[in-house]
């Protein structure tokens, strides 16, 4: 049940999770507020009720009054026999049914109340009737004046008057307490009324805070978790890691979750394929390098042998000939080398420190000068960065650049060759730069492509790798490589090589001019 | 005392031409006549425990082993010699054609003496063949009897 329960809410489209998660306290206050407007209408109710008790109290009064005035004129009338005491006694006789009447209709609704009033309806009926009857019986018999007795049927009649009044206010009194009574309950019962509501307000806003913090700990544990999972396991993929089997669901996470999971198991995939690949290629590299060189060292090595022990037997034209194989084995030889070379370069991983590259140039600048014992190359190196780099890789670099300088001012009486750095809107480029043959710009875009040549053999020798080689290394460093020359007029190589994306704590200011540096400089 | 079967250097090595190109180059440069050649991982094993059985002063001076041998390949050949404690004071030095690192790697790994790659140059070569031999021949002092301290007190 709890399972199904969970899978379900799982199951539910974000939307409605989010309805769902709004609904629960917005649910509760919508009880409160209808609760709150029930006990509203109540009090109305309440204040109705002291209404109505009120206007039946002062009927009753009112009614009571009448009577008693009606008695008073009645008297009047009976002493005086004077016609002042008659009319207002006939208006207030007229009234009396009506007063009655009206009290009956008040409490209509209580069948308790409404028998009083009935009897008190009818016993002041049977006061008017009464006062009626005095008067009738006093106009036929007037009071003399300075008469003392008092004939004993008016005496009776006068008795029967006050009976009448005296029964009339001790049942207008139960009335009025009955009517006190129902307002004291009904006043009881509202109080309790309000007091739980009270206690209810406080309930329930209790209790809606806790469901809208229970709906926040469901919404983050199912919605929010979830994504924080689905963010760990991105990041999982991004270190080549495979991510874990989603679990089953249909909503969006659940979506999303097995929409990255095939993408990871693609890549997975693909991974493992391009390793196969680069083991086909390794070994293929190794038998490159084993296989292919060892029939040119014995082509190389026979050729030599002929040469210098049977040199006495061999014509000079055999002799001319076995060198061009020997130079040819040569040249090959130095191929496969530049070629694996190359290749080993894109399959290597970069191993990045602080480099000085003056001390490599320096270094590689001294290697030429001892190749080149006959030529007096004038170097001018100036001030160079210390750049995140692979240094192995920094000194093929080199080795190729300047090594191409060497060469293609070779011809040059006064060759010149100049490395240093400026800033430039690619960012800070290394240059190297020769009073060389130079090149024309229209083969600019050849220039750094496997086997590409821009001099005849002849006149230059070369595999047509180096410059190759020199792109590799710079774009795998995420930098570029460009060149500027003309004809016979020298030429310069840039390059730049991009800030490593690394955390910052391995990062290294990129220009830093070491101190070594400077000091060659000033030297 | 000199037996007439002394063997001062073991060429391993697979292929005919390079046998010869080493040979070549070896009496070039006036440094052994006294070559043993075998022409498999095997066989140079075999010919090494054979001889290191019979007396110590049997075993080569000096061993130059190829990588890419039939049967049992240079690498077994130097774990073999360098684990067995009669053959673990034998200088080994690998000539081969292979710069692989990973070659390189385990060679030194294993305990390997020198690592040189045949260079394609003839002369090269030579001289490479010369620096061997002068170095691990005139210049190089081994232990006595050529055998480890563990051999001797077995």
């Amino acid at each position: 049940m709890a399972i199904s329960l969970t899978s379900r809410w799982h199951n539910l489209p974000i939307l409605y999770k989010c309805a769902l998660v709004l609904a629960l306290p917005v649910g509760c206050l919508l009880f409160e507020i209808a609760w709150q407007s029930r006990v509203l209408n109540s009090l109305e109710d309440a204040q109705r009720w002291t209404n109505h008790t009120q206007e039946v109290e002062l009927t009753a009064a009112r009614l009571e009054y009448l009577l008693s005035r009606i008695e008073s004129n009645d008297r009047g009338y009976a002493l005086t026999g004077r016609n002042e005491f008659l009319v207002p006694l006939e208006q207030e006789q007229q009234q009396v049914p009506v007063l009655a009447q009206r009290l009956c209709h008040l409490v209509g609704d209580n069948p308790i109340q409404l028998a009083r009033a009935r009897g008190l309806s009818s016993l002041s009926h049977a006061k008017v009737q009464v006062a009626r009857d005095v008067v009738a019986f006093s106009s036929a018999h007037p009071f003399l004046p300075g008469s003392t007795t008092i004939s004993p049927e008016f005496r009776m009649r006068l008795l029967a008057s006050k009976e009448r009044m005296d029964e009339f206010m001790e049942q207008s009194s139960i009335f009025a307490k009955e009517e006190e009574r129902l307002l004291a309950e009904r006043m009881q019962r509202l109080q309790v009324e309000r007091k739980f509501s009270q206690q209810l307000l406080v309930i329930s806003l209790a209790g809606g805070l806790a469901i809208g913090f229970l709906a926040l700990f469901l919404f983050s544990s199912t919605v929010a978790r979830r994504l924080s999972f689905l963010e760990a396991e991105s990041r999982r993929i991004a270190r080549g890691e495979t991510m874990s089997q989603p679990a089953a669901g249909t909503d969006e996470i659940s979506a999303l979750a097995r929409a990255l999971y095939s993408a990871s198991a693609r890549i997975h995939e693909q991974m493992s394929g391009l390793e196969v690949l680069n083991r086909d290629l390794e070994s293929f590299s190794y038998s490159v390098s084993h296989d292919l060189r060892s029939p040119l060292r014995h082509i190389h090595g026979f050729s030599k042998i002929l040469r210098s022990d049977f040199s006495a037997e061999l014509p000079a034209e055999a002799q001319r000939y076995l060198s061009r194989i020997e130079s040819g084995a040569e040249r090959m030889g130095r191929l496969i080398d530049d070629l694996l070379n190359f290749s080993r370069i894109g399959r290597r991983e970069l191993d990045r420190q602080a480099v000085p590259l003056f001390s490599i140039v320096e270094a590689v600048a001294e290697e030429l000068n001892d190749g080149t014992t006959t030529r007096n190359i004038e170097w001018r190196i100036q001030p160079l960065p210390t750049v995140e780099s692979d240094p192995g890789l920094m000194k093929q670099v080199f080795a190729n650049l300047l090594g191409n300088a060497a060469k293609f001012t070779r011809t040059r009486e006064h060759p010149v060759i100049e490395v240093g750095s400026r800033v430039m809107p690619e960012g800070t480029a290394i240059y190297v730069r020769d009073n060389g043959v130079g090149f024309d710009m229209k083969f600019a875009d050849k220039l750094f492509g496997v086997f590409q040549r821009l001099h005849r053999m002849e006149d230059f020798e070369g595999t047509g790798v180096g410059l190759a080689t020199v792109a590799r290394i710079v774009h795998k460093h995420g930098g570029t490589v460009w060149a500027e020359s003309a004809p016979d007029q020298g030429a310069t190589f840039y390059f730049t090589l991009a800030e490593p994306i690394a955390p910052r704590s391995v990062l290294r200011p990129k220009l830093e001019f070491q101190s070594e540096a400077l000091h060659a400089a000033a030297r | 005392m000199p037996q007439h079967d002394e063997v001062e250097i073991l060429l391993v090595e697979d292929n005919a031409d390079d046998v010869e190109l080493c040979l070549h180059a070896l009496r070039k440069e006036k440094l052994s006549n006294k070559i043993h050649v075998a022409r498999d991982g095997q066989e140079a094993l075999e010919f090494l425990f054979d001889r290191a059985k019979r007396t110590p002063e049997a075993l080569p001076r000096l061993v130059l082993l190829d990588l890419k041998l039939p049967k049992v390949d240079g690498i077994q050949v130097l774990r073999e010699v360098k684990k067995n404690p009669l053959t673990r004071c034998l200088p080994v030095v690998i000539l081969t054609s292979s710069r692989e690192e990973r070659d390189l790697v385990e060679s030194y790994q294993l305990g390997v003496n020198s690592y040189l790659q045949k260079p394609v140059d003839f002369d090269e070569f030579r001289s490479m063949v010369k620096q061997i031999g002068f170095y691990w021949m005139v210049v190089n002092q081994v232990p006595p009897n050529g055998r480890s301290t563990e051999a001797r007190m077995a």
